[in-house]
């Protein structure tokens, strides 16, 4: 199931700002936004978001054990050890499929669309 | 060697089942088999022999995979333990050492011989296998036996919550395995 965060998010915050700036309106990039993926129970959820580039991903690890984030891609990025009560943040710039190196059973995804302006 | 590792796995959880049975005092229905003290216990010591067969495989094994493995189960065991002291602490309760807990101990000193006998490919695929089996016994005890025995709501959340890594190590152990067992 993808999960549509960055867009569903995204609206009311563009609204806010045309409203406020009066005019410059709809198609001005947007603000950066958050977007929370929680590690718990050996899983990140949701495994699937789709943000805007720029965007923030934070990872927020409320399991036991300490875990990382880890690209699929060949020379493999890491966000080294997240230990348990901890966060990792990264800006979105491009596709991240990714995996947790101490448990690979735990995987996920993130899609990047291009910034709309 | 299939065959044998089977016949382990079911042997310890058949024991394991006998012991909680065969445990004198209670009466059927009404009264756990095992007191929450006894059920915290077996949980720290059953965490605790995963370290220690860790803590074998960093002194014998020169498999980066196995290495990552091992490393892995220590910090992830060692994790739980806290958790658990850190509850009974809270719960003002002292785990209290009983036959589970005894004879969970005896079975990892003698694997841990078994291991320690080892050496090379030997030893990593023979240090995999036990995980596997290992992760499974006590996936089976946590969920048939602990779980249902424990009484208090704090303790019985914990193990429930210990279960999805417990379950993820097993699932991991088996892919490792799955490479050593291609080359057999
Ligand atoms: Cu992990």
């Amino acid at each position: 199931m993808k999960n549509l965060y960055g867009v569903n998010r995204l609206l009311p915050i563009i609204l806010l700002a045309g409203g406020m700036v009066g005019g410059c309106g709809l198609k001005s990039a947007h603000t950066p936004l958050r977007v929370e993926i929680t590690i718990q129970q050996m899983q990140f959820t949701p495994s699937e978001v789709e943000v805007y580039m720029g965007d923030t991903v934070v990872f927020v690890n409320k399991g036991i054990v300490t875990h990382d984030v880890t690209g699929e891609a060949g020379e493999a990025w890491t966000s080294g050890p997240i230990p348990a009560g901890h966060t990792f943040e990264l800006i979105a710039k491009e596709n991240l499929p990714y995996y947790c190196s101490f448990h690979p059973t735990m995987k996920g995804s993130i899609s990047v669309l291009p910034k709309n302006d | 060697m299939e065959k044998t590792r089977k016949l382990n796995f079911k042997g310890s959880v058949l024991l394991l089942a006998s012991l909680l049975l065969a445990t004198p005092g209670y009466t059927q229905d009404t009264t756990p088999k095992l007191s929450d003290p006894e059920v915290a216990h077996v949980a720290v010591v059953a965490n605790q022999i995963d370290i220690d067969y860790a803590a074998v495989a960093k002194k014998r094994s020169k498999n980066g995979e196995i290495l990552k493995f091992a490393q892995t189960m220590a910090n992830d065991h060692a994790a739980v333990i806290e958790q658990a002291a850190a509850l009974a602490k809270k719960l003002g309760v002292t785990p209290k050492d009983n036959a589970v807990s005894k004879q969970l101990l005896e079975g990892a000193e003698k694997k841990q011989k078994e291991l320690r006998a080892l050496s090379g490919k030997a030893f990593d695929k023979a240090y995999i296998d036990n995980e596997v089996a290992y992760h499974q016994a006590v996936i089976g005890a946590v969920e048939g036996l602990l779980i249902p025995e424990t009484e208090n709501a704090e303790l019985k959340s914990l193990l429930k919550n210990v279960l999805p890594a417990l379950k993820a190590h097993l699932e991991h152990a088996q892919m490792v395995q799955k490479g050593f067992g291609a080359s057999e």
